[in-house]
């Protein structure tokens, strides 16, 4: 992986583990106001710190690396089809998240289909309506018949 | 053997027999898929369990697990394409062979020996896993502590490209597990005044993300390159290209036992894996061959030598699971959600307070075992045309199901968002060469690591000049650092030989 994700990273990793030690453990964690065998922020502050050394050894040492050979060029290591692929699904799934809470299940379960086969170029429009009508009168079948549930 | 025979009994029910033989129908189905694998599979299996009674349940969980370690062979062999990681080795003498017209032949050497591989990995599972559970019961908080500190940094080790990147994703594992109402205080961490925070998160959205949401991600971006590979498997008149002869039986037998030991070995510590023990398995086999320049083109024992060792993973990662209540891998870390949603906590107390369930799922293993040679066998053809299903079409259907599995047991539509920002979060770690596994694996180990943390601060007073009273501690603690340094020096060498290499 190119030294310069690697250092951004630790470099994240780092910042998080700050900001966790200082700000957040502090603030999310309260301590009980009687003798207790372990504080419950003790945990969370091993994970924390842990985190800042290994994080802060892996910048020097990367650093140290990069001094010594130029390293492989940041570009690339993310490619441009991984970044739509991520904002893509990631996107649907919150405008479906938003239909379940705003509309109904069975809109955000077909939006998700039909919005995920968009995202793969499918041109055929009886595969539009037959997949996600099958998948939702499965879900209705196994769910609503078959154990008695109810999704939504 | 008598509580066995009652396993047994217990899984003669027409109903149990029919949930293993669907899990193990549907395993195949998903490990045949490319890219698709069986803790993925397991993953997106376990809330749609919830309505089951528990050894219904746990057992179709284990026959989806061994069906697609099984079924990941079949792309290996037809579109030179691993189901998983595990299955690589499988397409370095599968996939000539299917070139050569033999796809037949290597699909139910594949079958055979991964079935062998699985059995007797069961077998060894019934064996040990009680007897070890015995011992486990004389350990105490204290030992425990060190135990589990041994077997994370071990995973972290072995599991991710570099210690320290293992060590922070079992950190961050150890970390989220924290989220939620603290045990002994009562105290909320990490809430954020979120109501929905209060019980913590649970495992199923989290595994879910991290392992089926970010994997299709992954799957979405590489969408061409897989696809492009399918390809229809040559196919020849001659009956020999279909069948395995008595000679290659008998060259075959030797890899088989092999591969099994090796993966049994391997599936019991910690960590290491269905990858490490096939790639292992038939870097031996090609050793130890008269002529090893056939493997690469063909050998039928390479083919042997990968697949046992896979299958043989799977139930002697168990042992620990059963035996200690820690989860060597990932399957068998989502299998302990699988039993703490049917109220049922793994480790040595099984055995005595679960016995009838215990026993009904070894019982159900072996059944899932035969499931497995019969479904294979007969399907062999229907799992040939499975492999050719585009992607465009998996994708969808795999997301749906993730999103109704984790909302009924995820809690509701919170459970989706965990899923989809674990999801990303799962993306950019793998990107970021960071574990998975260890993650996981740390988020489920968290909280009894925290509960014998503060048992074994009570026990010694916070000192640890106490810990003298604790040899079998001491012993793991220093192991853990021999382990640590013995890493980072392999990991250190490793990277100067690739450095070399690159540079000539």
């Amino acid at each position: 992986m190119p030294k310069r994700a690697e250092l951004i990273s630790s470099g994240v990793l780092l910042a998080f583990g700050l900001l966790l030690v200082f700000f957040i453990i502090p603030n999310q964690i309260g301590l009980p106001d009687y003798e207790v065998t372990m504080s419950p922020r003790l945990l969370p502050y091993i994970c924390a710190i842990g985190i800042i050394v290994l994080s802060g050894s892996q910048i020097i040492q990367h650093l140290l690396a990069r001094h010594r050979d130029s390293g492989v060029p940041f570009k690339g290591w993310f490619t441009a089809a991984e970044g739509k692929a991520l904002v893509g699904i990631a996107g649907l799934f919150i405008i479906c998240i938003a239909l379940f809470i705003h509309a109904a299940p069975i809109v955000a379960g077909g939006v998700l289909v039909v919005g995920l086969l968009a995202l793969f170029g499918e041109r055929n429009i009886l595969i539009y309506v037959a997949l996600p009508t099958a998948l939702l009168l499965a879900t209705y079948l196994i769910f609503y018949q078959v154990l008695g549930t109810a999704i939504g | 053997m008598e509580p066995l025979i009652a396993g047994f009994d217990a899984v003669l029910d027409i109903n149990i027999v029919l949930w293993i033989a669907a899990g193990v129908l549907l395993g195949y189905v998903v490990g045949a898929i490319p890219g698709l694998g069986k803790s993925m599979a397991t993953a997106v299996a376990i809330p749609l369990t919830f309505y089951i009674e528990p050894l219904a349940s746990i057992s179709f969980l284990v026959g989806i697990s061994k069906g697609s370690a099984a079924g990941s062979a079949v792309s290996a062999i037809l579109l030179n394409t691993p189901g998983e990681a595990s299955s690589a080795p499988t397409t370095l003498d599968g996939y000539p062979l299917a070139r050569q017209g033999k796809g037949q032949k290597a699909l139910k050497m594949g079958l055979f020996a991964s079935v062998i591989g699985d059995f007797t990995a069961t077998v060894t599972l019934i064996a040990i896993a009680e007897p070890l559970a015995r011992v486990a019961l004389l350990i105490g908080p204290v030992e425990l502590t060190a135990i589990l500190m041994f077997s994370l940094t071990f995973i972290a080790g072995l599991s991710a490209k570099s210690l320290s990147k293992g060590l922070i994703s079992g950190l961050i594992g150890i970390l989220i597990a924290t989220v939620g109402t603290e045990s002994e205080t009562a105290i909320e961490r990490f809430t954020f005044d979120t109501l929905e925070l209060f019980d913590g998160l649970s495992l199923i959205p989290v595994a879910v993300g991290m392992l089926a949401v970010a994997e299709m991600i992954r799957q979405t971006a590489n969408r061409h390159e897989i696809d492009s590979t399918t390809e229809l498997l040559s196919k020849s008149q001659n009956k020999a290209d279909k069948t395995i002869s008595w000679s290659e039986w008998r060259q075959c037998l030797p890899a088989i036992a092999r591969g099994s030991g090796i993966g049994i070995g391997i599936g019991i510590l910690p960590g290491l894996g269905a990858t490490v023990a096939s790639f292992l398995s038939y870097g031996m086999t090609q050793r130890a061959a008269k002529d090893p320049e056939r493997f690469g083109k063909g050998a039928i024992e390479g083919v042997a030598a990968a697949e046992s060792a896979d299958n043989a993973v799977v139930p002697s990662s168990f042992v620990p699971l059963f035996a200690l209540g820690i989860p060597g891998n990932v399957v068998a870390a989502i299998m302990i959600g699988a039993f703490l949603m049917h109220g049922v906590t793994p480790g040595p107390l099984i055995f005595t307070e679960q016995p009838k369930l215990i026993y009904g799922i070894y019982a159900a293993m072996i059944f899932a075992s035969v499931s497995l040679l019969v479904i294979g066998y007969f399907g062999q053809q229907f799992f040939a045309r499975v492999v050719q299903v585009p992607l465009k079409y998996i994708v969808p259907v795999v997301l749906f199901l993730c999103s109704i599995g984790t909302y009924l047991q995820g809690g509701g539509v919170f459970g989706v968002g965990v899923m989809v920002v674990f999801g990303v979060f799962g993306f950019l770690f793998n990107k970021l060469q960071y574990s998975f596994v260890t993650f996981l694996i740390g988020f489920v180990i968290g909280p009894s690591f925290e509960l014998s943390l503060r048992q074994a601060l009570a026990l010694t007073d916070a000192d640890a000049a106490n810990l003298t009273n604790y040899p079998i501690a001491i012993f793991f603690a220093l192991l853990t650092l021999v382990a640590a340094f013995g890493i980072a020096m392999r990991q250190r060498a490793l990277s100067g030989v690739q450095k070399k290499e690159s540079a000539a």
